[in-house]
């Protein structure tokens, strides 16, 4: 019940977010703001709706919170995330080169700076892991 | 890493679903264990090992991929 309650909080959290983007989308007369915020409010409403559909069931419940905990999910999800690190690491340099080509230096220093910090921040998150484990 | 786990569960005629529920993992867990695409973590092979009323060197064992085939301990000795 605790991931569902954790999932729900996170949903309600984007749901807030996307009528916030619609507003403010509304406010300003900008049509992909209004439409980020309205789709990110309809598939948060959605989820919140399965997932309340789900608490009255419990063998369904059950399925649901082993397979958001289980190991093998964890792993998966855990290497997923390390090469998209990787990947985006590498397509922010290739779009900073392409910015670069193209006349945007301020646009590509930032781009670097941003890659630059991702690494910098994975190294330090590498010590600190390897000398707690 | 090689495991008999397929062939424990044939001979008590427990379905992998059972199996999972026991270990407290998804059915895919299981099928992705047996056919050795997924190394079980240490405590899920205790939870296994225990389940089966065995040790984990009974049922886990290290040994080349043979077409996803799993081996006996004998045969690698």
């Amino acid at each position: 019940m605790k991931i569902i309650k954790k999932n729900l909080i996170y949903c309600g959290i984007i749901c807030a977010l996307g009528i916030g983007i619609s507003v403010a989308g509304v406010y300003r007369e900008d049509d992909l703001l209004k439409s980020v915020g309205i789709a990110l409010t309809i598939v948060s409403l959605l989820k919140i709706a399965q997932l309340f559909i789900l608490t009255r069931n419990d063998e369904r419940r059950r399925k649901y919170e082993l397979s958001m905990t289980e190991e093998r999910i964890k792993y998966i999800a855990s290497k997923s995330s390390s090469f998209v690190f990787y990947i985006t690491v590498f397509c922010e340099v290739i779009a900073a080169l392409i910015l670069l080509i193209f006349g945007h230096a301020f646009a590509a220093g930032i781009v670097c700076y941003v890659a630059g910090a991702q690494v910098v921040l994975y190294l330090v998150l590498y010590i600190i892991f390897s000398r707690k484990y | 890493m090689e495991n008999n786990i397929a062939k424990l569960r044939k001979e008590r005629k427990i379905t992998q679903e059972e199996l999972a529920a026991a270990v407290s993992v998804t059915r895919q867990t299981i099928i992705s264990i047996e056919s050795g695409r997924y190394t079980a973590s240490l405590p899920l092979a205790f939870k296994i090992a225990e389940f089966f009323e065995k040790s984990i060197e009974d049922i886990f064992f290290p040994g080349k991929a043979n077409n996803g085939k799993t081996k006996n301990r004998e045969d690698i000795k």
